[in-house]
């Protein structure tokens, strides 16, 4: 009797090691947001030495755009523009310069990319090169002209 | 003592003392500073954009993928940053219009580099939503000379 009532209970002690203990389902969400926010430099003017310059647009390292998209830098606008971009002369607003922007071997046109980015591309920092002459000046003095540059993510 | 070295001591005394006048009550001439329209709201406020490296020339231009403001109102709270990096270059102003329609939302005066404007007043109070807005930062020397601008494009969120 002592011997079926002790086989009993050790198949008892055995058989509870195998009950399988369902813990209460305690995750956790964890949220985190980071604003998108970047630094963009471009060119103060159109300056040139000797008709022609090479100037720098970029994004700084460091900037954020959500992972999803692509900064993109156009030449939107000239304030002088007439079928083609010209700067103007500061002592006689009726007369212009014509100059050129070329991206490597490409040339720009009002309205092209000039820079862009992946998000990964922004956080490391990027930049983008232009090149810029003038045309043949029929009148001496200085000639300027203001660009804009529209920027902006896109998925 | 001889009337010779007398003379000659009261001599320099006086230019010494005389000296000691003008350098005491000389200002050097004040510098006037062209006419640039400062924001009142601009100062020491907000987060800095990441910090630009425009050492080889360049205007830094801040931009943002959305700003969010309440609905109804006309006076709100905004973070128009001037990067320290344009200190001793460039003041920046900021317009902000509706992408579609080109209606002019808000503009502001000048703010200082490394400091930002916190306040800005609507032309009207906008309903609630999601716009697509451009946002035009104009740059000028301390010469009150314009630079190459910039448009931002950028999700205005009212709610």
């Amino acid at each position: 009797m002592k011997k079926i009532i002790s086989i009993i209970l050790a198949l008892s002690m055995i058989s509870i090691l195998g009950i399988c203990v369902f813990a209460a389902d305690n995750s956790v969400t964890v949220e985190y947001e980071v604003a998108a926010d970047y630094t963009v430099v471009i060119p103060e003017s159109i300056t040139m030495t000797n008709g022609s310059a090479t100037q720098t647009i970029s994004v700084t390292a460091g900037s954020l755009i959500y992972a999803d998209e692509t900064l993109e830098i156009t030449i939107s606008d000239s304030a002088n523009y007439a079928d083609g971009f010209r700067m103007v002369n500061s002592k006689k607003s009726d007369v212009y310069l014509g100059y050129t922007i070329k991206a490597g071997d490409t040339n720009v046109a009002l309205g092209d990319t000039v820079l862009t980015a992946s998000a990964e591309e922004v956080f490391a920092g990027k930049e983008a090169t232009i090149v810029i002459t003038a045309g043949t000046p029929t009148a001496a003095g200085t000639y300027s002209d203001i660009l804009t540059f529209s920027i902006g993510t896109r998925k | 003592m001889k009337r010779t070295t007398k003379l000659l001591i009261v001599i320099i005394f006086t230019v010494i003392m005389a000296s000691l006048l003008v350098g005491c009550t000389w200002k050097p001439p004040q510098i006037t500073l062209p006419n640039i329209n400062f924001d009142p709201n601009g100062g020491n406020h907000g987060t800095p954009n990441p910090p630009a490296n425009n050492a080889g020339g360049g205007v830094a231009i801040p931009g943002w993928s959305v700003i969010t403001i309440p609905a109804g109102q006309t006076e709100v709270t905004v973070d128009l940053p001037n990067p320290e990096a344009n200190k001793d270059k460039y003041y920046l102003s900021f317009e902000m219009r509706m992408a579609d329609t080109g209606e002019v939302l808000f503009t502001t005066g000048y703010v200082k580099p490394g400091e930002s404007i916190n306040k800005v007043t609507l032309n009207r109070p906008l309903e609630a939503g999601q716009y697509n807005v451009i946002v035009r930062v104009q740059p000028c020397r301390a010469d009150g000379s314009l630079t190459n601008n910039a448009d931002m494009s950028t999700i205005l969120i009212v709610k």
